[in-house]
């Protein structure tokens, strides 16, 4: 039974950090009904940025963290206003999106792969690698630190979301983004807003996983798996992105333990299959048809 | 002199215009995009292989065997063509990969992650370009008949096909159907090429880059289609020196299309010869346009 | 009764879009339905084809119940009808677009287009003659080998309605064909209903905003208000019907007019 806490802890930690990458990535479908498949390049900016600045030892890691973020929420800026508004410009189908999406993501992996090389970067350690006994359950310092950064981030999220002007705007946006504009909002202003925390938050996660897993060009494909989560929970909703991340995380974790840990992967692939032929909305998510 | 290196990139690219052509009937022409396609090649392709290494059935008879098995699991797929755009790609991608996964925890069946092998180079250029030639024929017959008008009527506006009779979910799946019965050939033939199988070769990074030939192409035309699984075959091999950064380009290349001619290198357009007249008039007025520009006498003052 | 709506009532969650539409077509009328704007037309008219499911009532179609029949089945069984905000195949030929519609006619097995049959030549060239016909008798056969988002608005407008034609309905049902049409072109638009009407024995349930028109050639009229049947009669009743002036010029207006007049 210990054991099943024990899995039960883990997942969350990983669930956790998923659902920073699946909130990002669900705040963008919310407005512009797409799936920004580049989220993984936003996260793994963060992670290598993250590295090489805390390598260098000339500021204090914290820092180094934030300047992270801030270059991964400026890349996704950067994306945002020169592939995404151009394409929005010409009437934003949502398959142009995605398929600029996906372009972004092969170059910016195999741009990794091709100027800074693929091999592991090993973060220098931040945290003891000690864990805590708790009830009879180990919690390593590291999985409670992310898990405590994810959570501090997103209270402060929903915090922005639905305390501040910009986050009324963006929650308006996500509902109608034409009726949003008409009201006066200004869209451009609010997407590369709506980017810059979607990068930031993918970029925290970089870091975060950078530490956890080590850093390497591929470490974007974890966002696969924030996607599903985003999905489990309802494609565009932002409680669903995170409620989902942490069921998946909790379900990846139990699997790997309880079944097979080869078979893992297959059992959330099939998951998410399953999810979509029967239950597209997820948890908590709208799904709209066409209107006639 | 043409050297053997070069015909057999020839071959992979007859492979490649297979998988094209069939994904080209389901993204280009009935719209549906789909990140999973590559789970179809591995099926046909261990299929195939299964067939020939171990029941000892001949190549020409595995072949369409390869996509008739592809062609049957794409069944699975059924419930999930109802979904909108976005997601459908995403079940999509769920399904390529747990084809993938499947595949690596086959056992003694598949070979798993090390691998299946022992088939013999049966696909050479050959043999590739005859398929290759016949599977185009066949698709662009399926195009320009009713069957591509429902497919094409279901891209532009599914309502408006079903106010006309069309039944979408089912001509969806026969899309798909064939689709997955033209990669499964293609996965058949690249068995036999690379006379062994991984799991791995049939990735989303495979998946994506026939989708991506797709759109790059022209979503509509099967020519640009074919035109760009050409090109994004021949590159990296030509450049190979310069192999990690094809990739890159790849990438850079597919975002600035998109962002510059959506409707990708053809649009609708299909190569014959009234497009090259008209786009080499297009070219020559251009040129006689620069030219008067140039031999202008300035404007007195 | 060839077409009938019973009882159609839907309810979006809390809205109800349409409450209790009852209406039945004889073979041959032209009918028309008219109400302010958002009052329900094309929600019922989305009904009666099978687009969206009523939350009651059904529909009938020569006495059959169609109700529960997906969209693509109440088509091939007789009943089109165009869209209020067109939609057209926007990227292929005019001809596609039709030929589209008349290839239902024209059938022929699969293997027969992989391999090129004669069935499969004659029967497309037959498609396309056919649809060509369709094409000049809306004016548009000049025209039929661009593309459908390339020709000006009227002659989209007669393009979706030659396209409901290629389907050889029984009913055909026209959601604002005239709609973004300047009074000339209304009105030749209306002049060419009434000649299809004549030449093909049409039966046409015709939702418009322009009055003259629809008071001009429908012959019977129902009026729809938030939902509901507001009346139902020929043009002079409908006309001087308080009822339906007060829903569509408001009751206040209604009251001005009185003490302006008296």
């Amino acid at each position: 039974m210990s054991t099943f806490f024990q899995q039960i802890i883990n997942g969350l930690s990983i669930g956790s950090v998923y659902a920073l990458i699946a909130v990002g990535y669900s705040l963008v479908y919310s407005i512009l009904s797409f799936s920004n498949f580049a989220h993984s390049s936003f996260l793994i900016m963060g992670a290598y940025t993250g590295f090489f600045l805390i390598s260098t030892n000339l500021m204090p890691p914290l820092l180094a963290i934030f300047i992270a973020m801030l270059v991964s929420g400026g890349f996704a800026m950067f994306i945002e206003r020169f592939a995404y508004r151009p394409i929005r410009a010409k009437g934003g189908k949502s398959l142009y999106y995605i398929i600029a999406s996906l372009g972004i993501s092969i170059f910016f992996e195999n741009f990794i792969v091709a100027a800074i090389g693929a091999n592991y970067r090993t973060y220098p350690s931040l945290l003891p690698y000690k864990a805590i006994k708790f009830l009879g359950l180990r919690i390593s310092i590291l999985d409670l630190a992310c898990a405590g950064i994810a959570i501090f981030f997103l209270i402060l999220l929903e915090f922005f979301l639905k305390r501040t002007k910009m986050g009324m705007a963006i929650r308006a946006a996500a509902f109608d983004l034409t009726t949003a504009s008409l009201m006066g909002v200004n869209v451009n202003f609010l997407l590369s807003i709506v980017f810059l925390i979607a990068g930031f938050l993918a970029g925290i996660a970089g870091v975060v996983l950078g530490i956890k897993y080590t850093v390497y060009p591929q470490l974007g494909s974890l966002t696969t798996k924030a996607f599903i989560g985003a999905i489990l929970g309802g494609l565009g909703s932002l409680p669903g992105a995170i409620i989902g991340s942490i069921c998946l995380g909790v379900i990846e974790a139990c699997t790997a333990a309880f079944i097979s840990s080869q078979l893992r992967d297959l059992i959330v692939f099939l998951i998410l299959i399953i999810v979509l032929i029967f239950r597209p909305n997820g948890i908590m998510g709208v799904y709209v048809d066409d209107k006639v | 002199m043409v050297s053997s290196y070069m015909l057999s990139v020839l071959t992979l690219i007859c492979i490649n215009i297979v998988a094209v052509a069939g994904l080209s009937l389901l993204t280009g022409f009935t719209g549906l995009f789909s990140f999973g396609h590559s789970g179809f090649m591995s099926i046909g392709a261990y299929t195939a292989a299964i067939l020939f290494v171990k029941f000892n059935m001949p190549y020409w008879a595995v072949l369409p065997l390869g996509g008739l098995a592809a062609c049957l699991v794409s069944g699975i797929m059924y419930p999930t063509l109802r979904l909108k755009g976005d997601y459908f790609a995403i079940a999509a991608l769920g399904f390529g990969e747990s084809v993938r996964l499947i595949m690596d925890n086959g056992g003694n069946l598949t070979g798993g992650a090390r691998g299946f092998g022992g088939m013999p180079t049966l696909t050479k250029w050959p043999e590739a370009l005859l398929v290759a030639a016949i599977a185009l024929v066949l698709m662009r017959n399926i195009i320009r008949s009713r069957f591509g008008r429902t497919l094409i009527a279901i891209r532009e506006d599914k309502i408006a096909a079903q106010s006309m009779g069309i039944n979408v979910a089912r001509n969806q799946y026969l899309a798909l159907a064939i689709s997955a019965f033209y990669c499964g050939v293609a996965g058949a033939m690249f068995a036999f090429f690379m006379t062994y199988l991984q799991p791995s070769m049939f990735d989303v990074a495979k998946s994506t880059e026939l989708s991506s030939s797709v759109v790059f192409g022209g979503i509509g035309s099967l020519s640009g289609s074919v035109i760009a699984a050409i090109v994004l075959t021949s590159i990296p091999e030509i450049f190979r020196p310069l192999m990690q950064w094809r990739m890159v380009f790849y990438g850079l290349a597919l975002v600035l299309t998109i962002v510059v001619k959506p409707t990708g290198l053809m649009g609708t357009n299909e190569l014959s010869f009234g497009f090259l007249q008209r786009f080499a008039r297009k070219v020559i007025s251009v040129g006689k346009k620069n030219s008067q520009a140039t031999t202008k006498p300035k404007g007195g003052k | 009764m060839l077409f009938e709506a019973q009882h159609l009532s839907k309810t979006f969650g809390g809205l109800t879009a349409v409450r209790d539409f009852s209406l039945s077509i004889n073979k041959g009328e032209l009918i028309g339905l008219i109400g302010p704007n958002g009052a329900g037309k094309t929600t019922a008219f989305n009904l009666m084809t099978g687009i969206i499911k009523p939350t009651s009532g059904s529909v009938r179609l020569e006495g059959r119940d169609i109700t529960a029949l997906p969209a693509y089945e109440v088509s091939k069984l007789g009943v089109a009808r165009t869209f209020q905000n067109l939609r057209l195949l926007k990227t292929v030929s005019a001809l596609q677009n039709v030929v589209t519609a008349v290839q239902r006619e024209y059938s022929y097995s699969f293997v027969s287009a992989l391999t090129r049959t004669s069935r499969f030549r004659h029967q497309e060239a037959a498609a396309k003659a056919k649809a060509l016909e369709y094409l000049d008798i809306v004016g548009l056969g000049q025209m039929a080998n661009s593309r459908a988002d390339s020709l000006p608005y009227g002659l989209q407008r007669k393009l979706e309605i030659a396209r409901a034609l290629a389907l050889s309905p029984k009913v055909l049902l026209l959601d604002e064909p005239a709609a973004g049409m300047n009074p000339d072109e209304s009105l030749e638009l209306m002049n060419l209903i009434e000649s299809l009407r004549k030449k093909y024995d049409l039966t046409i349930l015709l939702i418009e905003h322009h009055m003259e028109l629809v008071m001009g050639i429908c012959e019977r009229i129902i009026v729809l208000n938030f939902g509901e049947i507001l009346a139902e009669g020929n043009s002079e009743e409908i006309q001087s019907n308080e009822e339906v002036i007060a829903a569509y010029l408001g009751p206040d207006e209604e009251e001005d007019e009185r003490e302006a007049i008296s």
